[in-house]
């Protein structure tokens, strides 16, 4: 006869789950909410979604607080684990969530507002993120990362036009191959070290000596390739615009802020014990796939006639300057990683949210796609301020002082030249030039040109309601002024990321 | 709440496995003899198009109703929540109290599911005409 088991509570440490369950309860409350009494407006879904990321929040900054007393902790049979990372990385994903639910209350009737399981999806992918995000489980990563991720394949096609249905496939399509990837690589390092778990891994491996390289090899391949889909490093970009142009602007700058910080966040678990082994010559091939991603991405972005499928471009170079954090891999570059995200965030979230508010629901004539080149031309006549804040937005994502990205690009600049990655920080400059060019070409476009369609001025704020300018000056305050509140920021980044090991 | 003692551990698994062929095989030659036993034979014009009950091809590119999806994906649900379950059930004694939260708090979350999906008109038949 075998013992009962007993669990004593307080070894559980289930305090470590509140983070999650609280978007989680969220979105079960607002599916009851539903049932029982359909028909409520969306503002009140939003003041629902946006109350418990407050609750959310709330509990992250307990945990910070605890962090800096305690330590790491565990918790849930070791499942759960909130270092540093897993407290910024959290921070960010539900600030920035914070601030795109609200671009939802449109002026203009977008039927999938009116759904509340929109909100409900929306929570849930969030819990998604954060489980992410919590954890050195190789299968929690994975379950996290599919909750999200099906989650977000179907809010992309509740936009209910064709190119959001064509987003959606193409979104699910790639999700679903790197979901295959990311179990074989996690599958063969179960198989050689017998452990989930990313610390014991890399200690097993270290132990023999990394004797069964050729299987290793295999496996970061693996693994790579699935962050690559994830993170739309080149070449597992290629979905990457499409689905962008195809779903609504608020979520296109929320995909490109919110999962790839999870997915570097896993990567940086993953990959900082393997890239200077010098036996998995991932550091090699991290080189490549971070310079091309860099360099090509800026290059595609030159051509586009389509501003959001520029931004799209230019979110994947984004994404490789920051990866080359990951490939330095030392402690200022990882900090130097979470403040440009914070940054890029902003930027994005303000940049995106200037072209949702300027969706129109029918095109004028001549109008190929949603947000031409075209259709800011001569902005600065008809509405300057507009004009200004959006060029303030591209100023800053090209990485002019004293705007947001800016610094974010100067300390990465930074700690590629103290990590001794000389040429990588020149390649990093060259393309910050080149990136300059396009977001400059919409600059021109705005202030230099005439109006190309003839149209009254209403079609550039169509969609401007309270909440979605408050988000606007919001994004306009903080690029200005990041300045004053830099380096602040980086000491609390530096001092969780050192606390944790990275 | 012993185990047979058996060389392979897997022994049991494997029974299970030449069972379930069996037990296949014998269910689907039992449906299909019961069912040309008891089904009407009567071949209406209709019934021999391309597909009985969809409407209008022009109307409906994809013959399979989105509703045997909706089913599809209920079925599914409360298949993965039996497989949850039967382990619970079978070392119910031993997982106690701790084992009998986490199950309720399992079949919670599944309820909020279910009665949504009940709500919503996922379990009737909507029928086209």
């Amino acid at each position: 006869m075998l013992e009962p088991v007993n669990i004593s509570l307080e070894s559980l440490n289930l305090s470590t789950l509140t983070p999650m369950l609280i978007p989680i309860i969220g979105a079960l409350v607002i599916l009851c909410i539903d049932l029982i009494k359909g028909g409520l407006n969306k503002s009140l879904y939003v003041m629902l979604s946006l109350l418990f990321l407050l609750m959310d929040f709330g509990s992250l900054v307990d945990f910070a607080q605890l962090f800096s007393e305690n330590g790491t902790m565990m918790g849930f049979f070791d499942v759960m684990l909130i270092d540093g990372l897993a407290i910024i990385g959290q921070l960010i994903i539900v600030v920035s969530s914070m601030l795109f639910i609200p671009l939802s209350l449109t002026s203009k009737r977008f039927h999938e507002y009116s759904y509340p399981e929109f909100y409900a999806l929306f929570l849930f992918m969030i819990a998604g993120f954060q489980f992410m995000v919590a954890t050195d489980n190789l299968i929690l990563i994975f379950v996290g990362l599919e909750l999200a991720s099906l989650a977000l394949y179907t809010l992309i096609a509740l936009h209910n036009r064709n190119k959001s249905f064509e987003a959606a496939i193409k979104y699910f399509t790639m999700g679903a191959l790197a979901a295959g990837f990311f179990s074989f690589g996690a599958m063969i390092l179960y198989a050689l070290t017998g452990s989930i778990e990313i610390n014991q891994i890399s200690a097993v491996l270290a132990a023999d000596e990394y004797s069964n390289i050729g299987f290793v090899l295999v496996a970061v391949t693996f693994l790579l390739a699935s962050f690559g889909f994830k993170l739309s490093l080149i070449p597992f970009h290629a979905w990457t615009p499409d689905v962008y142009e195809g779903s609504s602007a608020a979520l296109a700058g929320y995909m490109s802020v919110v999962p790839k910080i999870a997915a570097f966040v896993v990567a940086m678990r993953l990959f900082e014990f393997l890239v200077h082994s010098n036996v998995v010559w991932l550091e090699t091939i991290l080189y490549v796939l971070v310079v091309l991603t860099m360099t090509l991405a800026n290059i595609w972005a030159l051509v586009q006639s389509d501003v959001k499928r520029m931004l799209a471009y230019s979110s994947i170079s984004h994404a490789g300057f920051v990866m080359a954090a990951i490939l330095i891999g030392t402690t200022q570059a990882n900090s130097a990683l979470f403040l440009y995200w914070v940054l890029f965030a902003f930027s994005n979230l303000g940049a995106f949210a200037m072209l949702w508010v300027n969706r129109q629901k029918v095109l004028v004539a001549g109008q190929d796609s949603d947000h031409p080149f075209e259709k800011f031309a001569g902005l600065v006549r008809t509405m300057p301020t507009a004009a200004a804040i959006m060029g303030l937005f591209m100023l800053s994502l090209a990485g002019l002082p004293p705007f947001g990205v800016f610094w974010g690009k100067m300390y990465m600049i930074a700690s590629a030249v103290s990590g001794g990655y000389t040429v990588l920080a020149l390649i990093m400059a060259l393309n910050s030039a080149i990136a300059a060019y396009y977001y400059l070409k919409l600059i021109v476009f705005m202030f230099m040109k005439e109006p190309v369609y003839d149209t009254d001025k209403a079609i550039h704020m169509v969609n401007a309601s309270m909440p979605l300018k408050s988000i606007i000056g919001f994004a306009t305050v903080f690029t200005i002024f990041s300045v004053l509140f830099v380096s602040p920021l980086m000491e609390f980044i530096t001092a969780l990321v050192y606390n944790s090991g990275y | 709440m012993e185990h047979m003692d058996v060389a392979n551990p897997y022994f049991g698994v494997f029974v299970l496995f030449v069972l379930t062929f069996g037990a296949f095989y014998a269910t689907t030659v039992l449906a299909r003899l019961a069912s040309r036993a008891m089904a009407a034979k009567d071949n209406e014009k209709i019934k021999l198009t391309v597909y009985e009950c969809g409407p209008e091809v022009t109307r409906q590119p994809n013959r399979i109703s989105t509703q045997f999806y909706l089913f599809a994906l209920l079925f599914l649900l409360f298949d993965v929540e039996i497989v949850f379950m039967f382990p619970w059930a079978v070392d119910f004694r031993l997982l106690g109290w701790f084992g009998f939260v986490e199950m309720l708090l399992f079949i919670l979350l599944l309820a909020i599911g279910f009665i949504y999906a009940w709500r919503k008109g996922a379990l009737e038949w909507h029928n086209i005409k």
